[in-house]
């Protein structure tokens, strides 16, 4: 158990929420089953939510944890195989967890985060091929160009962009949706031969963001400890003859079948029904996409 | 489970989930020993138990289990499905029964305590109803996690303790 009681001492769990309307009938300050193991203190988007206090429910931070996914692997001892299946349900609160077991046998960690697969290009210098493509499959293509522009625009892929109205291509978005809607991967030369010139004399760049088609993907970081092995469960919706599995940049599960050659990963099926791709993993680091 | 959040399921019905609960595990550990007399000594003890369970405690009519008034409804269906005591066939019933109780006739907010906090959620994911568990979590109002937090109700109160140590639910 971890002893928040200890490390923090303002803090205890009341029997009831709503103990100041119950009188004398709530007798316990102190229930820990909504307290629990300090190494199910998993992080989400309902962890922020919660604030500090999710790691002190024991019940639902149990849940929590299963949401992120790290549990031993049935029949195993010792942590020797641990099962690695996320559980993600189509809520907006709840787009990503991550969390830490540290087992007898090591410490596991797992990160996930669910959304559309994109790639978005922050700034690339001018007269050079930049290639736009998406993860996995080649089934898995560009359904829309949802930012370019050729000048010098403002921001990045994380905060956003910002055009600027001096020095902006006008045909940016149009010329690059041309040439890549509905290709798993284009190349542009992104110069003032193909956009124009939208400020003579000044040094532009080229900014782009790429939709896939497939927007439920998930991305799934784990870290699997020396000496032990995984199943990471990877759960997917549409058809399972579309799903693709990543891992690095190596495609790992494709056509419905495994596709050997990736460095640590020893196999990959179907499970669930067809719903969710396993894949056998030993030590190490590990980066998949399912797209 | 106190006034607050509604009346509590029977005690007979947490009694009797608790000790068939306690036979799965006992079921769990000769399998892991490899005690197969036991095994199969207990997991026959275990399903005359369940089906006692059932006829003692489920309402096939509304799918729901505990008592004709309904009390406690959400703990009772949701141990049920999280424990598999429910029949094969209604499992799906006792699911919609359960989310439509916690999303429409209150409105996703929990209406449990210490013993159906812990089968709630997983009850409710496993059956498809993810997004009522996470709305039920996230719900602002009263009974709610967000009014826990919001009235500062998990500071220490100077009170006596009578019970400390509630470790059988952990």
């Amino acid at each position: 158990m971890c002893f928040y009681l200890l490390q923090e001492p303002a803090t205890t769990m009341n029997e009831l929420p709503d103990m100041s309307s119950e009188g004398p009938g709530m007798n316990s300050r102190n229930h820990h089953m909504y307290v629990l193991q300090e190494e199910a203190c998993s992080a989400s988007n309902i962890t922020s939510l919660f604030r500090l206090y999710t790691c002190r429910f024991a019940s639902v931070g149990a849940y929590l944890f299963d949401l992120m996914g790290i549990q031993q692997a049935p029949g195993s001892n010792g942590w020797q195989h641990a099962l690695i299946a996320p559980t993600v349900i189509s809520h907006p609160n709840l787009t990503y967890a991550s969390g830490t077991k540290v087992s007898v046998a090591g410490q596991l960690n797992v990160d996930w985060q669910v959304g559309s697969p994109f790639q978005c290009v922050n700034s690339a210098p001018e007269n050079i091929n930049v290639t736009l493509s998406c993860p996995g499959a080649t089934s898995n293509v560009i359904t829309n160009i949802s930012f370019a522009d050729f000048g010098t625009s403002s921001g990045s892929c994380s905060a956003g962009f910002v055009v600027d109205p001096t020095c902006s291509a006008a045909n940016s978005t149009s010329i690059v949706r041309s040439a890549c809607v509905g290709q798993h991967t284009c190349t542009i030369y992104v110069s003032d031969t193909v956009f124009g010139d939208p400020c003579y004399g000044t040094v532009k760049h080229f900014s782009a963001t790429a939709v896939c088609a497939q927007e439920d993907g998930l991305n799934l970081q784990a870290t699997v400890p020396a000496n032990t092995r995984a199943t990471v469960v990877l759960p997917f919706t549409g058809a399972s003859a579309r799903v693709s599995v990543t891992e690095g940049s190596t495609v790992v599960f494709a056509n419905s079948a495994y596709q050997p050659g990736d460095a640590g990963v020893t196999g990959a099926y179907l499970v669930n029904n067809g719903t969710a791709v396993a894949v056998e993993v030993g030590s190490g680091s590990y980066s998949f996409v399912v797209a | 489970m106190g006034g607050g959040q509604g009346a509590k399921p029977p005690g007979s019905l947490v009694s009797a989930a608790a000790y068939i609960h306690d036979i799965s595990m006992a079921i769990d550990i000769a399998t892991a020993l490899g005690h197969s007399d036991d095994v199969n000594a207990w997991t026959a003890l275990r399903a005359g138990y369940v089906s006692g369970f059932n006829a003692a405690f489920f309402n096939a009519a509304s799918s729901n289990y505990g008592n004709s008034n309904g009390d406690g409804l959400q703990s009772a269906n949701a141990a049920a499905l999280a424990l598999g005591f429910v029949p094969t066939g209604s499992v799906a019933a006792v699911a919609n029964a359960l989310q439509n109780d916690v999303a429409n006739t209150h409105e996703n907010h929990w209406f449990v305590g210490i013993f159906g906090m812990k089968y709630l959620w997983r009850a409710l994911t496993a059956n498809g109803f993810g997004d009522t568990a996470i709305d039920a979590l996230l719900v602002e109002g009263y009974p709610g996690f967000q009014f826990w937090f919001n009235n500062d109700l998990v500071r220490l109160h100077p009170m006596c303790m009578y019970s400390t140590q509630y470790s059988m639910y952990d």
